[in-house]
């Protein structure tokens, strides 16, 4: 019965790249792209941090920085080396997953905190780091060039949304492919007890490893489209606050440690967001996601879907 | 190196930061054997425990399984190759099934002869033996404490494992359960040869149990033998009652 | 190679720092290193207090320091109410290795863009009569607004280094760090004594941001900044071990201080984050035992 859940998965995920491939060439609302984009943009991140901090347990307070360093990385080969996007992004999402393989490895020994101060810490240094790199024009910013679009597409942001939408997905799948597999499973086992996990013969450190490495890797695969998108970076925007807040509070309101936990939480969010940026102003927003993650995390930890599973068992 | 033994334990030390929690314990431990681990609390029966299972690194000598030196073999391969333990508070993996806790190790850890769409099945089948079968589908937050331990118990037993370690299992059980613990523990033992190491505090299960008995005093190993020479051994009286 | 006057100045002024930075972290040393609750947020409680303490004292003309001691009740009491919710949402759940961390996280960002709205981002700094002047001792010249936080960081340390031995409260904490049961059995309760702990590490939060603000401009991020320092300390110094929270602070302070002279104050902070991650993988223990 598992089995036959995620192969009616495929069918859908394909109808919907290809429902999205189309529609730019059909609709030509420019807004629709522009915060399409972003919103694709942060279900991956939230879909990628979930992978470490849902299924494993383990909490990165520093996404910003695995977004920034690959999306960094995207600008540089794009505009100074001149490399096509596919490369671009596999880079970026390569860069990220060695930098998630390079904490996991010195700190997933170690309780849960030691890995989320190295993740803040993290975020700091790169951004330290990009802002005394010349090469990425510091802290005075960078510029980047769309290249015209490839056809059918006249017009290169609808291009990218279907580019982030490809990501998405792609992240969506791997997320419920790993949920569902024996790898979920022990994901889980070793966030309820790595002592047990690794007694029942759980290889614990090599999955965790393993899902520092992918969450890195969708993370990178989000922020190498992003010098395209937004064609001046600069490293205060890139590396935003938001960013970093956001991969946390999406999933945790959605609901941790599913696949579509981050779904719903990143399109929640993100729509709240834009609500309060046209209505009261966008300074607020960090406020109201930090009063909605504290709120959530005490009176409902397991997010809108945990709330739902709740309903659902008390009427059965 | 007889054939005999399944488990050596050769001067194997263990140091906390100061703290001397084992000290030079030697034992060997024969193939199907019934052997209890007893000691007043602190000398070191759970840290053995963890050092065999490869919870904690020994900071000296050697551990030989089957033949093979597993002193710096990881946890998860030393279940893989056949020993589980059950822990004395249980540890179950909260967030799943009764059920699935038992998967866990199955998948992970089973000989190669058992292929994998009999997981579910076996799963259950060894949720019957502690006659938790009709909750396999709860979660283990909804177990009482005497089935929590069973869920142990089933977890370490799903992939039939060559050598299991029993930390405290009888504690809090009735009479009753103590009595029923045991006999699934010894037609383990006596139908699939499961070696069993069982560290307890309860005498009687101990006594009646076990073949053979080894006491731990302060990390040090003072006292081994039949349950009859041990209960006439003065050392061992002497830790137990103090000075 | 290396100016004698220079060097001498930076070791002096690296222990003079830290010192400071053991009242930084002696809280956290309390929370996480004593109780294990994963208090994150501690470094933005210090700079909240800062800036509470920079309102007052442009009201009232207060020299920041007794702002910041008077304030501590009021920070013991917030503390108080921060475990309570913590210990009932998470504590009691089993959760906190990943809950409570999200929890506290959640805090840090509430207190930095509270003050971000209300503040901005520019600096803000208090004149007291005593941060520009310096005391003189042959080639040493010490400032006096690093001295003043050096020596209250260290009345401050010590007191609780007598607390945590002498008094019923402190020696239960530590017990109860070591083995809930027994604290039950002796007729304590372990929540409510944590309790007490978290709070007096909140208070010294406020003492902290008292004397931060005295001797530096703060911003809302400045927080950041500390988390790796006073991580570094606590891990280094011994998870809860007070005396080695000193020692802890005054090796950060002193290779802090040589490494921005030889290399310049940007690399400051790499230091802190370097010597963490090489605790770290070294020897979590730390330093010092219990």
């Amino acid at each position: 019965m598992k089995t036959m859940r995620f192969a009616l998965l495929i069918p859908i995920v394909i109808i919907v790249m290809v429902i999205g491939a189309i529609i730019p060439l059909v609709v030509k609302i420019s807004y629709l792209y522009f915060a399409g984009f972003i919103v694709l943009m942060y279900i991956t991140l939230a879909t990628a941090w979930n992978i470490l901090g849902g299924y494993a347990g383990y909490v990165n307070f520093g996404t910003a920085g695995f977004f920034g360093l690959a999306a960094y990385l995207s600008a540089f080969l794009l505009e100074s080396v001149g490399v096509s996007l596919p490369v671009a992004l596999l880079a970026g999402g390569a860069i990220s997953a060695a930098l998630g393989l390079g904490i996991g490895y010195s700190t997933l020994k170690l309780r849960g905190i030691f890995f989320a101060i190295a993740t803040l810490a993290l975020a700091i240094v790169i951004q330290m780091i990009i802002i005394n790199t010349p090469a990425v024009g510091g802290a005075v910013g960078f510029y980047t060039l769309r290249p015209p679009p490839p056809p059918p597409y006249t017009n290169y942001l609808e291009f990218l949304f279907v580019v982030m939408l490809g990501i998405a997905l792609a992240s969506i799948v791997t997320s419920r492919a790993i949920e569902k597999s024996k790898i979920g499973r022990g994901l889980i086992a070793l966030r309820d007890d790595e002592t047990a996990a690794e007694c029942m013969g759980v290889p614990v450190f090599k999955l965790k490893l393993l899902a520092a490495g992918l969450s890195g890797f969708f993370m990178g695969l989000a922020g190498a489209p992003y010098p395209y998108y937004i064609t001046y970076m600069e490293p205060i925007s890139v590396f935003s606050l938001d960013i970093s807040v956001n991969a946390v509070a999406m999933p945790l309101i959605g609901g941790l440690g599913t696949w579509i936990g981050p779904l719903i939480g990143a399109a929640i969010v993100a729509a709240i967001q834009q609500a309060v940026t046209v209505t009261i102003g966008s300074e607020l927003n960090l406020v109201i996601i930090g009063v909605l993650l504290v709120a959530f995390v005490v009176a409902a930890p397991y997010g809108i879907v945990g709330l739902i599973r709740e309903r659902i068992r008390r009427l059965s | 190196m007889s054939r005999m033994s399944i488990l050596e334990i050769n001067k194997v030390s263990k140091n906390f930061g100061g703290l001397q929690a084992l000290r030079n314990v030697d034992a060997k431990i024969n193939r199907g054997e019934r052997f209890g681990l007893i000691g007043p609390n602190g000398s070191g029966k759970t840290t053995l425990l963890n050092v065999i299972t490869g919870a904690l690194p020994c900071d000296g000598g050697k551990i030989i399984f089957d033949g093979k030196d597993i002193t710096r073999l990881p946890g998860y391969k030393r279940t893989r190759l056949g020993i589980t333990r059950t822990f004395q508070i249980p540890k179950p993996f909260t967030s799943m099934t009764v059920l699935d806790n038992v998967v866990i190790p199955l998948m992970y850890a089973s000989p190669k002869e058992t292929p994998i769409h009999d997981v579910h099945e076996t799963a259950l089948e060894t949720l019957r033996l502690v006659d938790l079968d009709k909750k396999a589908n709860l979660k283990p937050g909804e177990l009482t404490q005497i089935e929590m331990r069973k869920l142990e118990l089933a977890r370490a037993l799903a992939i039939k494992p060559k050598l299991l370690l029993l930390d405290e299992v009888c504690a809090g059980l009735t009479s009753a359960e103590i009595d029923d613990v045991l006999s699934i523990l010894r037609r383990l033992n006596e139908e699939e040869g499961i070696t069993i190491i069982m560290i307890e505090h309860i005498m009687r299960a101990v006594m009646t149990f076990c073949e053979r008995i080894m006491v731990l005093n302060s990390g040090i190993k003072i006292a081994e033998g039949t349950p009859e020479e041990i209960t006439n051994n003065a050392e061992v009286v002497k830790a137990y009652l103090g000075e | 190679m290396f100016p004698t006057e220079l060097l001498v100045n930076s070791l002096a002024a690296g222990i003079l720092l830290g010192g400071f930075y053991a009242l930084i972290a002696i809280g956290l040393s309390i929370s996480f290193g004593l109780i294990d609750v994963v208090n994150i947020a501690h470094p933005t409680f210090i700079i909240l207090a800062g800036y509470i303490v920079y309102m007052l004292n442009l009201i009232t003309g207060i020299d920041p320091v007794i702002l910041g001691v008077s304030l501590s009740p009021i920070f013991y009491v917030l503390g108080v109410v921060v475990y309570g919710a913590y210990n009932r949402a998470f504590e009691k759940r089993g959760q906190e290795a990943l809950m409570g961390l999200v929890f506290f996280f959640g805090i840090l960002i509430l207190i930095e863009v509270s003050l971000l709205l209300r503040f901005g981002v520019d600096l803000r700094t208090i004149y007291a009569p005593y941060t520009m002047e310096s005391i003189s001792l042959g080639i040493l010249t010490m400032p006096l607004r690093l001295v003043y936080p050096f020596i209250a960081g260290l009345i401050i340390v010590l007191v609780l280094y007598l607390f945590f031995s002498k008094t019923f409260i402190g020696i239960a904490t530590r017990a109860v760090s070591q083995d809930d049961l027994a604290v039950k059995l002796m007729g304590a309760k372990p929540a409510v004594i944590k309790s007490v702990a978290f709070g007096l590490s909140i208070a010294t939060a406020s003492i902290a941001g008292g004397l931060l603000i005295a001797m530096q401009p703060i911003h809302p991020f400045l927080d950041r900044e500390f988390i790796g320092r006073v991580f570094a300390i606590v891990v280094l110094g011994g998870m809860g071990s007070i005396l080695g929270t000193i020692a802890a602070g005054i090796i950060l302070g002193v290779v802090e201080s040589l490494t921005a002279s030889l290399y310049g104050p940007a690399w400051a902070l790499a230091v802190s984050f370097g010597i963490l991650i090489a605790v770290l993988v070294l020897k979590p223990e730390g330093l010092f035992r219990r």
